[in-house]
């Protein structure tokens, strides 16, 4: 364990609050201890896979391939990869509507997901879902939610059942600000710890509940404070920051599969475009925007990359090319793909 | 008490069906259980048969449910298959929800029905449509179980029957046994369903008693059950306005008025043929539940008749009988006035039959 | 021209009641109508004066024609105001009278009185059974008087109508046989319902039916006849099956028995199965007690000793031939036996043993009767019957019900008459 771990866990939440906010400094290499060079380029494969796929969806609602709003999580990419790089495939995750990025950190792959975006067969969901319900229950992830919170409890029966199994999975719980203000996740929080259940809680604070700032909609400064509540671990991250929330991500999980109960991490972060696409940012500033933009994610970890000499410019452009051929190959795959019937409406709602 | 036999017994003369069960109780070894004792049976079947299958609710463990449904199983089965949760419907119910989704079997108790309000984005939202919402990625078999019903003088937040709010959601399954015998056939019936099934229980029905085979058994989920053959009126009841309709059709008998008696026993699927098909036989439809009249089973019953080829074959305008317009009141003659009751339903068959509605 | 039925498409008046002119107010009968079903009298859709008569009588009209034109009472003084609706009209529409005209569409679905009111009498209550069995039996729902609330017609209203207006029943093929000395019937029980009707075994009669009925409780009218040759029936005499049945048909004819539930034991049996097939006879079900008719053989000891046994001691030799427990057909049945015997000389039992049962075969079949059922039908026997052998009762059509008691005889509506009830209740129900 590194120096800079320690150092992690001692400092406050509200000291990390700050810095999270104050400092971008990269990083050193013994932050990735437990990851190894060729993890650390698929990490930022899949940051620039999110990225481009949700550009690339984004651009097909505006051509009218896409029916129904999406939620984009264009600037969280460094916190959905950097929890999902600390879990195995054989590791559960419950996710929320703004859930893309999760699905893919997870490993599920964009063509099926497109698929479903465009409403078709192939689609993870077959159709049925869309956004807001994209799910690879392959990859351990048990879908996007369409109510804010609605995961959370769902994520700590899952827990229960790998305790009750005995089998050593952990569960993810992505959720958002708003979601630390639903009783259900206070009444989740407090059964996996009394239950001492392998979960980690994951609040991916962008800010915003829709419009409604964190500042106006909570009552403590930090989310990660709800967690002395529940007698469980709570810790601050930047979420912007990969190597942050990969340390406090390992060290949640570890703790998990060691039986040591639930940790709560508050990834702060923030969401570049609206909350859907009806959003017509009334609630924020462009210089607020700026400011984020200025620190995005992915850049950053490029950056601490090439600095820590893990990958070069010319991998970089290919990682780059990489993605943009996958979207490709992925648009035509869900373009091509069969529409469900109608005859098959009814479908799915119970077991055949 | 009348039972099931195993087959489809909708049409079963009441006297086959009667030496039916005798031969049956031979084989089986029934005897008389209390319907509460019938779920603790088939709860303790369930477990004992498989280790996925376990309990969750609100001092279910040593306290016994306050109902004492779950008893003493938790010193036969420890306390992490019949697991007490804290007051936290909601978020209990999500944790069923994520325990079914990866392998086990949970049965959840609601300590009242009424407290499923608390609960219903769970149920509703994520249990009745996870497998819709994925494509079929994913099933929910998670059993509920609900005590409800008036009659016991607790008022207005623990005394509903709020049956059809999740009878309206596709995706959940929803039974109302009205026997002992149904009790743990459909019990067991919804632990074996790969999908979320929700059993209302009255709960003035605990303590009724009735042959009870041993061992395993299912009822089927989606079939009605013809209690009493008649000619001239159905009667479609449910839970227990099925023991007070056939006490009123004993009294109508007497008037020379033969009433059909139906226990839907399951909302969800609906066994829209067995009362088509008796509608078609006796001409006359009255709908009995407990549950508030308007927009409930008994508007559904109704309007099924009335799209169905049974339409052709009324002779009389169709009559609901339900909860009334108003929350379970405490007095204990209020409270009676507010659902069915035997001399109300007698009144009600026997106008219709004579013509008088 | 109003549409008074649902497949007129013209009527004639046959006669007014009012005069041109006349003052009228609304529901007043104004004039009869007469189509090919029915003649009625259609009542005034407004009140008013009556203009534009239409005088012809007895020529087809096409519905929608006008016919007259009632005016308001006031319209007469003030003249209308422009825009102003026509007077009410007896028509949907005005058109002109032309006897190949036929009523278009839209007028197909006008009430029968058609009005601008709209008023009571042209929307008729009635259940939809009513109108389902009135558009069966080619009934007109409005002609009829409806027994229900505020008038409202039922299903036994159509019922009722449409066994008043039945037609005769037709000329029977086997009219020259018939017997001018109607066959003995006897209401056993009164009750509610379509009836049923009792027919006896070979060698017994009507009152053989009573253990049974006081065990059955049946709640329906009950009718016992007793066969040519038999009980009040000796008169007659036996040439064959087939005239044993006319007249068993014939009696059921005269009285007007309309629908009716069919119950026979033994050759009782074999007619109330051939029977559901006669011309007439509007059976509901069929419910066979150790049926005959069904093969070839009968227990020829029984049979030609049975009619002629006068003694306690013949019959009592015989007892056991027909039930499995003896002490089922005790003393009083022996002795009722006895006292029928003794009314007759018995010769009328040993003819009907020559031309229905010769040699100890049965003559006559009722398979392909029950081959092409379109009743609900049952069939009860004993595995122990030793006049009929049981065999016979295999081979049939899977829709007829099969009851085997295996611990019982030739009798099973007397040796476990409840039982045998219930299955008889069960089969009547399902035909409602």
């Amino acid at each position: 364990m590194g120096v800079e771990d320690i150092e992690l866990r001692e400092r406050s939440a509200a000291a990390r609050a700050r810095r999270t906010v104050e400092d971008a400094v990269p990083m050193s290499p013994a932050t990735y201890p437990r990851l190894s060079n060729e993890s650390l380029r698929q990490a930022l494969h899949k940051m620039h896979l999110i990225r481009r796929f949700e550009e690339s969806a984004e651009d097909a609602y505006m051509r009218g391939l896409v029916h129904g709003t999406m939620h984009l999580s264009i600037g969280q990419e460094a916190s959905a990869v950097g929890i999902c790089a600390a879990l195995e495939p054989t590791d559960y995750m419950t996710s929320t509507h703004r859930g893309h990025g999760h699905c893919i950190a997870k490993g599920a792959q964009v063509s099926r997901m497109f698929a479903e975006f465009f409403g078709k067969e192939d689609g993870y969901c077959r159709g049925r879902g869309g956004s807001m319900h994209i799910a690879d229950v392959s990859t351990g992830n048990l879908g996007a939610n369409g109510i804010v919170g609605g995961g959370i409890p769902i994520a700590v029966g899952v827990a229960l059942s790998m305790k009750k199994q005995k089998r050593s999975s952990v569960v993810a719980s992505f959720f958002g600000d708003g979601a630390n203000n639903e009783g259900a996740f206070h009444e989740a929080l407090n059964m996996a710890s009394i239950w001492k259940l392998p979960v980690i809680f994951v609040c991916e604070n962008n800010g915003y509940g829709m419009s409604t700032s964190t500042e106006r909609s909570t009552a403590v400064k930090n989310v990660a404070e709800r967690a002395s509540a529940y007698s469980m671990p709570g810790i601050v991250v930047d979420g912007n920051d990969f190597a942050a929330v990969v340390a406090a991500a390992f060290e949640a999980v570890e703790r998990a599969k060691q039986g040591g109960g639930p940790s709560l991490i508050e990834s702060k972060t923030y969401r570049v475009r609206g909350h859907s696409r009806s959003d017509r940012n009334r609630y924020r500033t462009k210089e607020e925007i700026e400011t984020w933009l200025a620190r995005d994610p992915i850049g950053a970890f490029e950056r601490q990359l090439l600095r820590q000499g893990v990958v070069t410019v010319s991998e970089i452009d290919a990682i780059r090319a990489d993605v943009e051929r996958e979207i490709a190959d992925a648009i035509a795959f869900a373009t091509a793909s069969p529409a469900p019937t109608v005859e098959e409406l009814t479908r799915y709602v119970y077991s055949d | 008490m009348s039972t099931r036999t195993e087959e489809r017994s909708v049409l079963r003369p009441q006297d086959a069906c009667a030496a039916h069960r005798r031969i049956r109780s031979r084989a089986t070894g029934a005897r008389e259980l209390s319907y509460a004792q019938a779920i603790q049976e088939a709860l303790a079947i369930a477990m004992e048969a498989d280790e996925r299958v376990f309990l969750m609710g609100e001092d279910i463990g040593v306290y016994g449910g306050a109902f004492q449904v779950t008893g003493d199983l938790v010193q036969r089965f420890g306390p992490e298959r019949v697991m007490d949760t804290p007051i936290s419907e909601l978020g209990a119910a999500g944790v069923a929800i994520g325990a079914a989704l990866t392998g086990l079997r949970p049965i959840f108790e609601f300590q009242f029905s009424d407290f499923s309000a608390l609960a219903m984005e769970q149920i509703v939202n994520q249990a009745a449509k996870l497998r819709f919402m994925l494509g079929g990625a994913v099933s929910v078999p998670l059993v509920m179980r609900f005590p409800s019903g008036s009659g016991t003088g607790a008022a207005a937040q623990h005394s509903q029957s709020l049956e059809a709010w999740f009878a309206h959601v596709p995706g959940l399954k929803v039974v109302q046994p009205s026997t002992p015998y149904d009790a743990k056939g459909c019990l067991l019936a919804a632990i074996a369903d790969p999908d979320p099934v929700m059993i209302f229980e009255h709960k003035l029905l605990y303590k009724m008693k009735g042959d009870v085979p041993r061992g395993h058994y299912t009822v089927p989920l989606g079939e009605a059950r013809l209690c009493r053959p008649g000619r001239d009126v159905t009667i479609v009841a449910t839970s227990i306005m099925v023991h007070r309709s056939l006490a009123a059709a004993k009294e109508l008998a007497g008037e020379g008025i033969e009433a059909e008696v139906i226990d839907l026993r399951s909302l969800r699927p609906l066994d829209r043929d067995a009362l088509t098909s008796s509608v078609k036989r006796t001409h006359r439809l009255v709908c009995v539940y407990e549950g508030v009249k308007t927009l409930g089973i008994g508007a559904e019953i109704s309007a099924s008749i009335a799209e169905s080829d049974a339409f052709d074959y009324l002779d009389a305008p169709i009559l609901r009988l339900g909860g009334a317009e108003c929350p379970i009141p405490y007095n204990p003659e209020l409270e009676k006035a507010a659902v069915p009751q035997t001399p109300s339903i007698v009144a009600a068959v026997r106008d219709l039959v004579h013509g008088r509605r | 021209m109003p549409r008074v039925d649902m497949d007129m498409s013209e009527g004639r008046i046959s006669r007014w009641y009012v005069e041109e002119g006349a003052k009228v107010a609304k529901g007043q009968p104004i004039f009869e109508i007469e189509t090919e079903k029915a003649a009625m009298e259609v009542e005034a859709p407004a009140s008013g004066v009556i203009r534009d008569l239409s005088t012809t009588l007895d020529v087809p009209l096409p519905v929608g024609s006008v016919i007259a034109t009632i005016d308001d009472a006031g319209e007469l003084a003030a003249a209308a105001p422009p825009g102003r609706e026509p007077a009410p009209r007896l028509a949907s529409a005005p058109r002109p009278v032309a006897s190949e005209h036929r009523a278009e569409p839209a007028a197909t679905i006008a009430p029968h009185v058609t009005s601008a009111q709209g008023d009571a009498a042209s929307s008729r209550r009635a259940t939809p059974l009513a109108r389902k069995l009135a558009r069966e039996r080619g009934l007109d729902i409005f002609s009829l008087a409806g027994t229900g609330p505020k008038g409202r017609v039922q299903g036994e209203d159509v019922e009722k109508a449409h066994l008043e207006a039945k037609p005769k029943p037709p000329i029977s093929m086997f009219a020259g046989s018939v017997s001018r000395t109607p066959l003995h019937a006897e209401w056993l029980r009164r009750g509610e319902g379509a009836p049923v009707v009792l027919i006896h075994g070979f060698g017994a009669d009507l009152n053989s039916w009573r253990l049974f009925l006081a065990a059955a409780r049946l709640g329906s009218p009950v009718l016992g006849i007793d066969l040519p040759g038999h009980g009040g029936s000796v008169k007659s005499r036996v040439a064959s099956f087939e005239a044993l049945l006319e007249e068993v048909a014939e009696r059921l004819r005269a009285e007007s028995l309309g629908a009716l539930h069919l119950v026979g034991h033994s050759l009782g049996g074999a007619v109330a199965a051939a029977l559901s097939r006669c011309a007439g006879i509007e059976a509901l079900s069929l419910f066979l007690v150790a049926p005959a008719g069904l093969g070839p053989k009968i227990n020829e000891d029984f049979i030609s000793h049975f009619p002629r046994a006068r003694t306690a001691c013949e019959l009592a030799r015989l007892i056991p031939l027909l039930v499995k427990d003896p002490a089922v057909l005790g003393p009083s049945f022996i002795k009722a036996t006895l006292r029928q015997r003794q009314k007759r000389d018995g010769g009328e039992l040993d003819e009907a043993t020559a031309a229905l049962f010769p040699g100890g075969t049965q003559r006559f079949s009722v398979r392909s009767t029950l081959d092409s059922l379109a009743i609900p039908a049952k069939i009860v026997f004993g595995a122990q019957d030793q006049i009929i052998p049981p065999q016979h009762m295999t081979g049939l059509p899977g829709a007829v019900a099969i009851h085997c008691f295996p611990e019982l005889g030739h009798m099973p509506h007397l040796e476990a008459p409840a039982r045998v009830a219930g299955l008889l209740k069960e089969l009547m129900r399902s035909t409602r």
